[in-house]
């Protein structure tokens, strides 16, 4: 007699089944697989929805119906639940000077001009020999303002270069005189500030900017003191590798970066308390934490930046699991440094200067879920009995020892969304698992605050896509510097931007950011997280804390499937000589399946602890033998 | 090379080859738009740009069918169109003649630097 059982595992993204048949003797032969989004929080009713979808697309698949099935199987789900949150500990503002640190792909003219600002219909009040920057209003012709700037120069003004709001500055420098350095494109033209002493700088095309971007050289125009050098270097800085610049002093204020108070991050464990300052960076807080060891909870310093990242993220996971934001508690941390691009107050043209910030992901185990609802619900949806049985991390490693090539002991590295959890089966004894915060989500994070995004569906489509860009109509160059053809132009809007290769087609990235960069942003977000993590979640399973002592990591979980992760992990995991690769469960499934196909083994076999197991890959289906 | 190439007449050669024109975008517009603001802010969208290009009178009304002509005149593979009615198209030449690359009334200057950019390889601007 045979029966039809199906496993089932709600995940935090997806949700999978596995069918399987078991024969006379407890074999089961598996027949196929599921899988659907899961509807709701992890862990609670809403989940019946998704899983009686997965299960009818698998049964559908295989000739089946619900009413033949004996038996669901679903696991006792880790109650873990992760948040991410971003500070940043640096803040530049620059108020004793302006500048206009942009880049118009087309500023005219070339070299240095220094004098004071004039507004362009001003110009006739400037007495001959006088030195000035002309500011070209918004409305004004190309034609007109060369017009009226020529007429200065047969006045005998000096003007030394002009600030433009339209794209006109080729234009304007074309039909002048004389040739000055004009930069155009400037937005917010009416805040620069008139009658101040400005200088203008433009590169020969090719070059960059070599007086405003020198301290020295900003101190040389305007005759700076020691003192005023030190707080122009924030400017001079950001001007790096421009085209063109504007730098115009203003009479009072001052220029710095300055530390905001961010806050002390306190580790509570079972021993004492462990404080580390969040303006330390990322790698600080990573050591006091290692140092503390698993904290029972996270706290930040109530009233300042990492006080208010803490309380934000309690308060999402308390919403999550309806308890309250006291009850909750952080079992662990992951803080990264990164840098955010902010706006610089004081730009005229939307500059950006890249601020120091950590970044923080954290996780919480909350309550045991309430499964026996969903199990009560599920089984009133389809008439089938269904059982909860086995941890989550005991099934997922029975799956992922259907990988072809691996054997006991086995440890495995869950990387999801929210959490990277790993887990060890040792040659004899119990599994051994742990939960760690920081995983998709936070690379999702890390990317879009690095490349300055702002567009969270932006940066997860970075993540998962790979990059190629537009060549010329009819050729796209690919990450790898391969190059592909079309028969057909490509959309022009598409045309010598950087592009994601989609399943459905060809989406445009529109940053300024340069492929290389793009690239490098990615491949740093997703080492940071993921290699730090299962190393850090492997000490944690691994005999002693010694990783070298595992001989096999199978990767699973949705941030498996990743084109790129699986090979980090691999590359860094071969220092240890430890054998890790993205899972095949069941030598079909790739990384997905692995909690299902362990349910229905560990129901096929008896005690988990007592299986054995005998693999044919011969015939494409997989056995297994209860001792 | 044969080696009468070599000799005396290579540089007639050479200029041959050349061709009859400069690396320049070709723009040809309907009859009566010589004066036309279109074809001023074209011009100005390409002399911003800093790509050398060349206006003639075309005989037909149309702008997509002019930018396919120019485009295949043009030593850039890339040809601007005006029309009578005031459109602006942009063709290239390994394009259809019927299916311009672009088209619009109303942004003659952005047609101008994005006919430019196609030749210079940066994104276009927004039409």
């Amino acid at each position: 007699m045979q029966t039809l059982v199906a496993g089932v595992d709600i995940g935090n993204s997806t949700t999978e089944v596995a069918v399987a048949e078991l024969d006379f003797q407890g074999m089961a032969r598996f027949l196929g697989s599921g899988i659907a989004p899961t509807i709701g929080i992890k862990g609670t009713p809403q989940n019946v929805g998704g899983v009686t979808r997965a299960l009818n697309d698998a049964l559908m698949a295989v000739g089946r119906r619900m009413g033949d099935l004996r038996m669901i199987l679903l696991n006792e789900a880790t109650p873990v639940i992760a948040g991410v949150a971003m500070e940043t500990i640096t803040e530049t503002v620059i108020t004793e000077s302006t500048m206009i640190g942009h880049n118009p792909s087309t500023p005219g003219g070339s070299g240095l001009g220094f004098g004071k600002t004039l507004r362009l219909d001003e110009l006739d009040r400037a007495s001959p020999g006088e030195k000035v920057i002309a500011l070209i209003p918004g409305p004004c012709d190309f034609e007109e303002a060369a017009r009226q700037l020529n007429r200065a120069f047969e006045r005998g003004v000096d003007v030394q270069g002009a600030i433009a709001l339209k794209d006109d500055a080729v234009l304007i420098c074309n039909r002048l005189r004389r040739a000055i350095p004009v930069v155009d494109e400037v937005t917010l033209i009416e805040n620069v500030p008139i009658g101040m002493m400005g200088a203008v700088e433009v590169a020969e095309p090719g070059q960059q900017i070599r007086v405003l971007s020198n301290p020295y050289g900003i101190a040389t125009l305007f005759n700076l003191s020691p003192e005023e050098t030190k707080n122009i270097v924030p400017v001079a800085r950001a001007l790096i590798g421009n085209r063109s610049a504007v730098v115009i002093k203003t009479p009072s204020g001052d220029v710095k970066e300055r530390r905001i108070p961010a806050g002390k991050l306190a580790f509570i464990t079972r021993t004492g308390r462990v404080q580390v300052d969040v303006q330390d960076g990322g790698q600080a807080i990573m050591s006091a934490l290692e140092k503390a060891g698993p904290p029972q909870d996270v706290e930040g310093e109530p009233g300042t930046n990492i006080g208010g990242m803490i309380r934000r993220i309690k308060g999402i996971m308390a919403e999550l699991t309806s308890q309250s934001a006291e009850a909750v508690r952080i079992q662990d941390v992951l803080a990264l440094d990164t840098f955010v691009p902010q706006r610089v107050r004081g730009g005229l043209a939307d500059e950006f200067f890249s601020e120091n910030a950590v970044a923080i992901g954290a996780m919480v185990k909350t309550s045991r879920l309430p499964m026996q609802e969903i199990a009560r619900r599920l089984e009133a949806e389809t008439g089938v009995p269904v059982e909860i049985s086995g941890q989550e991390a005991e099934m997922a490693i029975l799956g992922a020892l259907t990988t072809p090539g691996t054997e006991r002991p086995l440890a495995i590295v869950d990387m999801g969304g929210g959490s990277t959890d790993a887990a060890l089966m040792p040659a004899d004894g119990a599994v051994r698992s742990a939960h760690l915060a920081g995983a998709g989500d936070l690379v999702t994070m890390l990317i879009d605050s690095r490349l300055g995004l702002g567009d969270r569906n932006l940066a997860e489509e970075i993540k998962i896509h790979p990059l190629a860009r537009v060549e010329s109509l009819f050729h796209i160059r690919l990450e790898d510097g391969t190059v592909r053809f079309f028969d057909q132009a490509l959309p022009p809007h598409l045309f010598a931007r950087v592009i994601l290769l989609k399943p459905e087609g060809m989406a445009p990235v529109k940053t300024g950011h340069s492929l290389d960069h793009i690239v490098r942003v990615r491949r740093e977000a997703k080492s940071k997280v993921f290699v730090t993590n299962a190393l850090r979640a492997l000490k944690r399973v691994a005999p002693a804390g010694d990783i070298r002592s595992i001989d096999f990591v199978v990767m699973v979980g949705g941030s498996a499937l990743d084109f790129e992760i699986p090979s980090m992990i691999s590359d860094a995991l071969a220092e240890y000589g430890i054998v890790a690769g993205g899972g095949n469960i069941r030598g079909t499934e790739g990384p997905r399946n692995a909690v299902a196909t362990g349910l229905v083994l560990a129901s096929s076999a008896g005690p988990a602890s007592n299986t054995d197991r005998d693999c044919k890959h011969d015939t494409g289906n997989w056995r297994t033998a209860a001792t | 090379m044969t080696p009468s190439n070599t000799s005396g007449s290579g540089d007639d050669d050479l200029e041959r080859l050349r061709g009859p024109s400069r690396p320049e975008i070709v723009i040809y517009y309907a009859p009566g738009m010589a004066n036309s603001p279109v074809l001023r802010d074209v011009l100005a969208g390409l002399e911003e740009e800093g790509v050398p290009a060349n206006a003639v009178a075309g005989r037909f009304g149309e702008a997509v069918t002019l930018a396919a002509l120019a485009a295949r005149e043009s030593q850039l593979e890339v040809g601007l169109g005006i029309g009578s009615d005031g459109s602006a198209a942009i063709g290239h030449s390994r394009c259809k003649p019927d299916v311009p690359l672009l088209v619009s009334k109303g942004a003659a200057r952005a047609m101008g630097s994005n006919a430019a950019r196609l030749v210079k390889g940066i994104p276009l601007r927004c039409v």
